[in-house]
């Protein structure tokens, strides 16, 4: 069991199942920041993982397919700010209304494309290719989980530098910060909200892409429905554990990633039905919001 | 001297009819403080507003260095060189100072932040007002009285030639108060024009060189200062004279209504908001908390209104300890709360007045489960009298002024015959008119032999009204004052300050 958890299959497979749920954080993170609550992206995720495996295997090409997911994911977040920023309907509830779209979205695509409903196993994805750092991947234990790893962990290594540069270091961050924290302060002084929060929700709609990306063109190799399965909820829960921290917010998605594979994993070492080990991500993740819950309350408290 | 602006024929009509200015003309000179006086609802904020490009005038022209200008938008107003301070901060709590200072101007090549630039650009600016301000401190860490500079500060980065502050002396003490008037005069010697809003006459004395009084959306005079006295101002301001100072007998003070003992409330950053506070106020006296807001006066109040729950020590009120007891229960021992934020706690904005109005007795006189609608009515209808509102009961709050919201707080709380009254703040924010109603009706129900506990940011109220101030300071009691009378205003502001303590005998409550 021990030998299980600290073999360095562990630590890399933590990784590759941490990271929709890590893209899910980040896209939780812009989001939250300018002041809206994106909860659509899990369905945001299941349009880009349905267009991204589509995309690259008619065209046959990884990067088309990474960008059609992408582009899926920003159109899902236009979507979102056409009807929150817009037409100021309430972003909770447009993002239900926009989850339950994606739902029947990605299997009328499915339908007209290829003819089924289940999945696109008939038409697996060109899968986004692992990247091998010479030397660096040799080093013991840590090395292959961190120098052998698909093209989108060091896209998600990227994104949570940008991220802390963007928030920090520059104009937009700033102004999107403002937006997110006082909005009649914000605007008072010049600054655009709407521009802001349509900003944030394209970069969470690109973050979103990846996530879904990542799921359709990694993981699995082709699409099959419902296969977010609530990574994109865990991403918003890991931000909020966070509490807007991008390396804490890592962290935490990396501990959901962690637990989803045990629940895999620990199948063939421990006598447990299968069924009961699956629960573990959500389990987890309730434990977690509850306990993050009772630390604030305590803090507050004092 | 030269004219700086000019408004002429300002006319605001607001969708809903209500006709907040009507042909107002305003004349501003450079390097002059000018002061807005008027009671609310005379239409001082809006022709702050469209001033400030936050309104659009229905009719009328402003005229700015001898040219015609449109303002549409505070961006406009901004670039024009007008600069306004909120009566309620336009401060981003959670960023630093000087990010404050610089938001929407940020120094900095490309897209990106010179944090540098920014932070030195802030000290420089406040050194050259006299204006300590740490330009590191997030701006939610600071006080009140600082946290109005980095707004003066905002407004002078942005260049403005001409400054409007709204009322900035409503939160700050005596001193606070003083010092800000050194650095607007210092602005002001650095020709920079500014206007303020106030209806405090003994401010326009002190620190304006004109005043322009509105009243009922209509100019009621341009003075030179000098040449006015404040009853003349307050008597234009009001349409008729007006009684000052509300009489008051010396109290009677009876059994003892409310008692606190060793009260500690748990503050931010494991500090002690309230620490081990106790006191006692009697029926037929007005017991004041005075203090600069944050000190504990709040949770104080909190703690004996049943709104907080988490506290150490004992309240009691009319010999009952409140610990576990709701704020039903609480209510029902005879206690009244006027809450210090009318908006948001004191009514429900989204419903009527009648609604308000019933939602404390909406259950008096019912008959298996139903309401006495007939009975409520006409209690609601009387108390609309009683207490002068301007409006009829089936109008949503919201389109009333704030004075007359306050009546109708003050008309649910104080109309039902209570024993113990905690009023917050009750006349922030309120005209001189309805301040002196309110006033005449706590010390009419103090006379009945209701125990009054006014929590006051305002040493005016708190000298017209109190038998004795208790001064909070760092959440704990630094002067416990029965000579009211021969305490001067600015020695009640040392307290508040914590600049100085009054020695405290054991035994005095």
């Amino acid at each position: 069991m021990l030998e299980f958890i600290f073999s360095e299959n562990f630590l890399t497979s933590s990784i590759c199942y941490a990271l929709p749920i890590i893209f899910a954080a980040y896209a939780a993170l812009i989001s939250n920041k300018a002041g809206i609550i994106n909860i659509n992206i899990e369905g945001s995720m299941s349009v880009s993982a349905v267009t991204g495996a589509l995309v690259s295997c008619f065209t046959g090409s990884w990067v088309l397919g990474l960008i059609g997911a992408v582009a899926a994911g920003v159109a899902m977040s236009l979507l979102l700010s056409f009807a929150a920023i817009r037409l100021h309907t309430d972003s909770f509830l447009s993002g239900i209304a926009l989850n339950t779209l994606a739902t029947g979205l990605c299997v009328l695509i499915l339908q007209t494309t290829l003819g089924v409903k289940g999945d696109s196993s008939a038409a697996p994805s060109v899968v986004i290719p692992t990247l091998t750092i010479p030397l660096l991947s040799k080093i013991p234990v840590i090395g292959k989980a961190l120098f052998a790893q698909n093209i989108l962990f060091y896209a998600a290594l990227l994104a949570l530098g940008a991220l802390c540069f963007l928030l920090n270091r520059t104009k937009l961050g700033l102004y999107i910060r403002a937006v997110g924290y006082n909005r009649e302060a914000a605007s008072s002084v010049g600054i655009s909200v709407p521009g802001a929060k349509r900003s944030a929700l394209i970069l969470c709609g690109i973050l979103a892409g990846m996530g879904g990306a990542y799921l359709s063109m990694v993981s699995l190799g082709y699409f099959s429905v419902g296969m977010v399965g609530g990574r994109g909820f865990i991403g918003i829960a890991a931000e909020a554990m966070g509490a807007g921290n991008p390396l804490l917010i890592t962290l935490f998605a990396f501990l959901f990633g962690a637990v989803d594979y045990f629940a895999v994993g620990a199948q063939t070492v421990l006598n447990i039905p299968y069924e009961l080990l699956n629960t573990l991500p959500y389990l987890m993740t309730l434990a977690a919001m509850v306990i993050c819950s009772l630390v604030t309350r305590k803090t507050k408290q004092q | 001297m030269e004219e700086l602006l000019r408004m002429s024929g300002i006319t605001k009509r607001f969708g809903n009819g209500i006709l907040a200015n009507d042909q107002v003309n305003l004349s501003l000179h450079t390097g002059e403080i000018h002061a807005i006086a008027g009671e609310n609802g005379a239409g001082k904020s809006t022709l702050m507003k469209i001033l400030y490009g936050a309104e659009l005038p229905t009719e009328g022209e402003i005229f700015w260095h001898g040219k015609r200008v449109l303002i549409p938008s505070p961006k406009a107003a901004t670039a024009l060189g007008i600069g306004m301070v909120y009566q309620h901060f336009m401060l981003i709590n959670e960023l630093p100072v000087y990010q404050n200072v610089y938001l929407g101007m940020e120094a900095g090549r490309f897209a990106l932040l010179d944090k540098k630039a920014m932070r030195a650009g802030t000290a420089a600016l406040a050194q050259k007002y006299n204006m300590p301000v740490d330009p590191d401190a997030l701006c939610g860490t600071l006080p009140v009285g600082v946290a109005q500079k980095v707004e003066i500060l905002k407004v002078l980065a942005r260049g403005a030639e001409l400054i409007i502050l709204d009322e900035p002396t409503a939160v700050l003490t005596p001193q606070e108060t003083e010092q800000l008037f050194v650095q607007l005069k210092r602005m002001r010697d650095d020709g920079r024009t500014i206007v303020i809003i106030t209806h405090k006459l003994r401010e326009i004395k002190e620190l304006c060189d004109r005043v322009t009084i509105l009243r009922g959306g209509k100019n009621a005079g341009v003075f030179a200062v000098a040449d006015v006295s404040e009853q003349e101002i307050s008597e234009r301001m009001v349409g008729g004279s007006v009684n000052l100072k509300v009489e008051k007998r010396p109290a009677r003070a009876g059994e003892t209504a409310l008692t606190v003992e060793h009260l500690c409330v748990a503050g931010r950053g494991g500090k002690k908001a309230v620490n081990d506070v106790s006191f006692c106020a009697k029926r037929g006296e007005i017991l004041c908390l005075a203090g600069v807001e944050g000190n504990g006066q709040q949770q104080v109040a909190d703690c004996l209104t049943g709104l907080r729950k988490h506290y150490d020590g004992v309240v009691r009120v009319l010999g009952h300890d409140i610990a576990g007891m709701c704020i039903h229960q609480v209510r029902g021992l005879g206690l009244t709360h006027i809450p210090e934020d009318r908006m948001t706690v004191g009514t429900n904005q989204a419903a009527s007045i009648y609604e308000n109005l019933i939602s404390l007795s909406y259950d008096q006189g019912d008959r298996a489960g139903w309401m006495d609608r007939k009975g409520l009515r006409r209690k609601a209808q009387a108390d609309l009298e009683t207490f002068l509102v301007k409006g009829t009961p089936d109008m949503p709050i919201s389109m009333l002024s704030g004075g007359n919201m306050q009546k109708v707080v003050a008309a649910r709380e104080l109309g039902c015959h209570p024993t113990v009254v905690v009023a917050n703040q009750p006349t922030r924010g309120v005209d001189v008119g309805a301040i002196e109603f309110l006033h005449r009706k706590l010390i009419a129900l103090r006379d009945s032999g209701c125990c009054i506990l006014l929590i006051s940011a305002d040493l005016s109220e708190v000298f017209a009204l109190a038998d004795r101030i208790l001064v909070f300071h760092d959440g704990r009691i630094v002067a416990r004052i029965r000579d009211v009378e021969h305490t001067s205003e600015q020695q009640l502001g040392r307290y508040m300050l914590g600049i100085e303590q009054m020695e405290v005998t054991g035994d005095e409550a």
